[in-house]
């Protein structure tokens, strides 16, 4: 437990700095979540130059064609790629992801550092408020949003956001309410250091590591809760290609054409799984607990 | 433990206060005119204004807000656009099928989420560890929709194990039960992968902690150690199942669409797409109501597994 | 095949009916069933799927095919269609008859026939008032202009109804046959329960209400005391899902007994192939159409909208999307209608054509068409291969797909710039040309086109007694719209239905619902 004595008494190192020393590179979780989420972003900007053909051209002559090599994936009712549709797809879902991971990640940071900070009724007020969205299911505030306000990419990010900005909040109040009181804080403020500056050089490059880690969950939920809106035909209307859209294309061909649907879903969870593998092995690699706890399981 | 009692009793109420609140807000007065996402863009500007009308959207934010209210305390939520029926018993008919389906998949998620934990983390380390954090990772992240989808494929069209749709004949508990077994178990995937990796590092946690290595060191058997373990990770465990079922309740919208199952998930879709305003918000305070009431049962049953809160 | 039969002209039908009328004992006048009605253990339970949920138990308000469905289990008119034939024959009917001015219609009712849960006996009174409850704005029923002809009404005695007409109509007994408008309900029940009615209905029909399960069923139990005798299974539950796979997978494992209205051409194909499953077809009254608003530019040039009926590869649709589960029609009517004729301007698959024609109306470059469709399969799935054959000729396309209700009212509205309308309707042709292509069908009727060319040619035919003329009315009307194409038609439907091979006798009509009566079936 000597690191997290030293970590109490010091300003901790930088997060590169720590991320140097992690043993990161032999973590396999954090690792396959790197190499996915890369491949992710790459097919995301790649797809277009990438792609075969092109992601909406009908041609019914050529429908419910099997993969082969003209067709990766095969072609769907309307003889459309959908191989070239999943490349396409993946813009949207990294849309999604990244738009709702940075305004979660925003948000959350500015409300949950204010409350943290002010302490008193602010942090009464503004906890209250966080516990109330938290109180929402997630996916069922934004399908209210998304029916009420209607279906278009930018109402499903809004959605997913307001649901997730308070996950990342209340996590960042609680890393302000442990930092707070140390020891290197007190004493900058007892120097005069203005709070804003003490925010910027102490509390957030402390706080970060455990807020991406929400801010990463809260971006792989948006690609499933993307999907799941545009399987109930909420989402980005059709003809346009999401990973959400395909599956709902290729549902009525689950038995006989199996693979539009199969390879759509493996996409999103490829997806969802390299962010979560990311989220856990940045917390695993950076949490000085997790990291010496393989010596001292008993029953080894 | 009295005090503690009612203090969480107290807290419900502003906390169902603070949600009719945002959802009142959320849904009607953010920018943008929900008269027009409801008729679309082809609208004219009398069917618009009619509908303004109907729904109280002329008014100002603050008199619909009181109307709303004064409504909420009576019970009433308005009336459904389609069936002209109270939305609030249209809702509340429908509710208990939901939250049957909802509470069977907490159950499932626990009563494997747990034991996949322990084990992981009695074999930290090991394949079994590897496999199982693998198959849980894929239960959070494959869109339970589609895992509803393959299983349906798998287990009623390819083994005729389970019925593919409905919830079984009215008043026949066995073939209510049978039909229920698919849906639970792809609703509860989350839930269990959530359980079981937190298990496995609250057991990891306490498997550190002194006291234990004290009575490992003191030759006690390790089926005892592993019992005095469990009872000390019960209480995080028991803090997340209020956020599983939440997510249950949220995700039960798309597994009972793809069994065809009644419940509010069916109802929330068809208000949703015939633009039943009244119906869709009735469904969305009683869903979320619903998961602040089990929240609160579970706080109630805290002081149970963790001592510490008793006093 | 046994639905193959034409719509016979209407003047072959009533003297059929009078024929019949005269000839038989009203006891042997029942259509399907009646004395040959199967036998069927106790206990019996036909389970069919819906597609989408029975949204009102009242057929005078604004309806879908799922609640006609529930309806023609519940209700009966006066008379009712074979559905075999495709005629019309009576039922709470015993006879009638016809002023030699065609104005004046006397019915007289068929005597002890009982509504259910004891709202008593049917009576001239019943029929009065459900006519009437049509005809009353305030019901807003969308079945009203069906029953405009209607003068008056006035009862003679308990079982004697009058009808007086304010001009001859040669359609009327196609209104007192077909859709919603034509099922009698009981004055009593509704007067008693008020509002409560709506969720309690009571009928004279072959199954009585039991319970609605919203979301997953409606069921139905046998009225003991049916006057064309009680119905051989017990129970009907009409079963909502509305996923075909899932409900493929059902019928397989036998968990619903009759898959009604499939649509997806692909499941047609897999069941049809498999043993133990019969898949039953037929054509259907229904034909889907593009509409385009002729009041907007560039579509108010008939050569614009030309040029799209050529850009168009229906044959391609029918052919390799619907894989041959749909049929092609050349003008609204569909090739069931006994005044349904080729001999129109047809506009075969030509995109040099289509460019030419556009060149022609100053339109070389194109111009920007906003394509509209609902939220319902298959009509958010087939625009996506229409679109592209109209962007292939250079036009640019945006496709929208609303959700029903805004849809609905964005058609009401009549501000809808195109628009997917597939009408489901009657065996009257009537009916259908004057919602879809007459000025009484301008919005909020579905006549989205404003379209008012063939106004009067439909006006004479509907007046026309003389079966021969009206039919040839009929077939210049379709000429004089198909040279103006004021929208383009893409198919005519046909109504699939699938059952497993222990079901006899379901029956569907071509108007799109599903009837029980007389069905048997084995597990």
């Amino acid at each position: 437990m000597t690191t997290s004595a030293t970590a109490d008494a010091a300003p901790s190192p930088s997060l590169w700095i720590r991320l140097r020393r992690t043993p990161y590179l032999r973590h396999r979780g954090l690792m396959t979540g790197v190499v996915l989420t890369v491949l992710f972003v790459l097919v995301a900007l790649l797809g277009p130059l990438l792609a075969p053909h092109d992601p909406l051209t009908t041609n019914l002559r050529n429908a419910l064609a099997p993969p082969g090599a003209d067709y990766l994936l095969g072609t769907d009712r309307f003889g459309r790629d959908v191989f070239s549709r999943l490349l396409f797809g993946a813009r949207a879902s990294l849309l999604v992801a990244l738009s709702v991971g940075a305004i979660s990640l925003t948000c959350g940071v500015i409300i949950g550092t204010a409350a943290g900070f002010a302490g008193g009724w602010t942090d009464r007020i503004l906890l209250g408020l966080i516990n109330i969205l938290l109180a929402f299911p997630g996916f069922l505030l934004a399908l209210a949003f998304v029916a009420v306000r209607g279906s278009s990419l930018g109402n499903v990010i809004a959605a997913v956001a307001i649901a997730y900005t308070p996950r990342v909040a209340i996590v960042m109040r609680a890393v302000v309410m442990t930092i707070r009181p140390r020891q290197f804080i007190e004493a900058s403020y007892a120097i005069g250091v203005p709070t804003l500056r003490i925010v910027w050089k102490h509390v957030l490059p402390n706080s970060l590591p455990p807020v991406i880690v929400v801010a990463t969950v809260s971006a792989a939920f948006a690609v499933l809760a993307e999907a799941g809106l545009s399987f109930l035909g909420l989402g980005v209307q059709p003809p346009a290609p999401t990973w959400g859209n395909v599956i709902t294309e290729g549902r009525p061909f689950l038995v006989s054409h199996p693979w539009i649907s199969l390879s759509a879903g493996a996409s999103i969870a490829a997806a969802v799984t390299g962010l979560n593998l990311l989220g856990d092995g940045v917390r695993d690699t950076l949490d000085p607990f997790l990291r010496n706890q393989t010596s001292t399981n008993i029953f080894k | 433990m009295l005090r503690y009692a009612a203090s969480r009793l107290i807290l419900v109420i502003p906390t169902v206060l603070g949600m009719v609140t945002i959802a009142f807000f959320t849904l009607r007065a953010l920018p943008g005119d929900p008269a027009i996402a409801i008729l679309g863009e082809f609208a004219t500007e009398q069917a618009l204004q009619d509908l303004r009308v109907a729904l109280g959207l002329d008014q100002p934010l603050w008199v619909q807000f009181g109307r709303f209210v004064r409504g909420l305390v009576a019970g009433d939520l308005g009336r459904s656009a389609i069936t002209r029926q109270p939305a609030m018993r249209e809702v509340m008919s429908v509710l208990p099928p939901s939250l049957m389906l909802a509470g069977c998949s907490v159950l499932i998620a626990i009563l494997a989420g747990l034991p996949i934990g322990m084990v992981s983390a009695l074999r930290q380390g090991s394949w079994v560890d590897y496999l199982l954090m693998v198959v849980t990772i894929s239960g959070i992240s494959f869109p339970v929709f589609w895992i509803g989808l393959i299983m349906i494929v798998l287990f009623a069209h390819t083994i005729k194990l389970f019925p593919a749709v409905g919830a079984g004949s009215p008043g026949d508990l066995l073939s209510q039960a049978h039909a229920m077994v698919l849906p639970a178990i792809v609703l509860a995937a989350g839930g269990t992968a959530y359980i079981a990796r937190l298990t496995r590092s609250a057991m990891l946690e306490i498997l550190r902690q002194d006291y234990m290595l004290v009575a490992k060191a003191m030759g006690i058997r390790e089926r005892r150690i592993l019992w005095y373990g469990l009872r000390n990770a019960l209480p995080p465990i028991l803090g997340v199942i209020g956020v599983t079922f939440a997510v249950a309740i949220g995700n039960a919208i798309l597994v009972e669409v793809v069994f065809s199952r009644p419940g509010l998930g069916s109802l929330i879709i068809k208000a949703t797409f015939s633009r039943d305003y009244q119906l869709l918000q009735a469904g969305l305070l009683v869903l979320s109501i619903s998961v602040v009431l089990v929240n609160l049962v579970l706080d109630l049953l805290y002081p149970l597994v963790d001592p510490r809160v008793r006093r | 095949m046994a639905f193959g039969t034409r719509l016979k002209g209407l003047g072959a039908l009533v003297g059929l009916v009078l024929a019949a009328t005269a000839a038989q004992p009203p006891a042997a006048l029942d259509g399907a069933g009646g004395a040959a009605l199967a036998q069927q253990a106790p206990g019996s339970v036909l389970r069919i799927r819906i597609g989408s949920d029975v949204t009102s138990f009242d057929p005078h308000r604004p309806s879908t095919i799922e609640n006609t469905s529930f309806s023609v289990h519940v209700y009966d008119g006066l008379f009712g269609y074979n559905l075999r034939t495709m005629t019309i024959e009576p039922r709470l009917v015993r006879e009638y008859s016809v002023s030699e001015d065609g104005l004046t219609y006397t019915f007289h009712l068929r005597e002890g026939v009982q509504f259910h849960r004891n709202f008593g006996e049917l009576t001239a009174e019943d029929v009065k008032f459900s006519y009437e409850r049509v005809l009353n704005p305030a019901t807003a029923s969308p079945w009203r202009a069906d029953l405009r002809a209607i003068a008056s009404i006035t009862t003679e005695g308990k079982y004697t109804v009058v009808i007086r007409l304010s001009a001859p109509n040669a359609n009327f007994l196609h209104a007192l046959t077909s859709r919603n408008q034509a099922l009698i309900l009981s004055k009593r029940a509704i007067e008693q329960m008020g509002n409560d009615w709506a969720l309690n209905p009571v009928g004279t029909g072959a199954y009585m209400f039991e319970a609605w399960r919203p979301g997953e069923r409606v069921v139905l139990r046998a009225n003991p005391n049916y006057f064309r005798g009680r119905s051989p299974i017990d129970r009907v539950e009409l079963m909502l899902i509305p996923e075909e796979t899932s409900a493929e997978i059902a019928l397989l494992n036998r968990e619903i007994d009759v898959f009604f209205a499939l649509q997806s051409p692909e499941i047609i194909q897999r069941l049809q192939a498999r043993s133990g499953v019969t898949v039953d077809s037929r054509p259907a009254l229904i034909s889907c159409h593009l509409v385009l608003n002729n009041t907007v530019r560039p579509l108010n040039d008939v050569r614009v909208r030309r040029a799209m009926a050529h850009a168009v590869n229906r044959e391609s649709l029918v052919r390799d999307f619907f894989r041959g589960t749909k049929v092609l029609t050349a003008t609204p009517l569909t090739p069931e209608y006994q005044e349904y004729t080729t001999e129109v301007p047809q506009y075969p698959y030509d995109p040099a054509r289509a460019r030419a024609l556009l060149a022609e109306a100053g339109l070389a470059g194109g111009f920007d068409f906003h394509y509209v469709t609902v939220a319902l399969a298959p009509y958010d799935q087939f625009p996506v291969a229409v679109a592209e054959d109209l962007k292939a000729v250079g036009i640019r396309v945006r496709l929208t797909v609303m959700e029903r209700a805004a849809y609905g009212a964005a058609r009401a509205a009549g501000t809808i710039p195109s628009a997917t309308t597939c009408p489901s309707n009657s065996p009257n042709p009537d009916t259908l040309l004057r919602a879809l292509v007459h000025s009484d069908g301008f919005p909020p009727g579905v006549n989205t086109a404003r379209y008012n060319g063939a106004d009067e040619l439909l006006n004479a035919a509907q007046r026309e007694r003389d079966p021969a003329k009206r039919v040839d009315l009929y077939r210049q009307a379709q000429r004089q719209i198909m040279t103006d194409v004021p929208l383009i038609p893409l198919y005519a439907d046909r109504l699939f239905t699938a059952r497993h091979n222990g079901v006899e006798g379901v029956l569907t009509s071509a108007a799109f619902w599903v009837e029980s009566y007389g069905a048997t079936v084995r597990r």
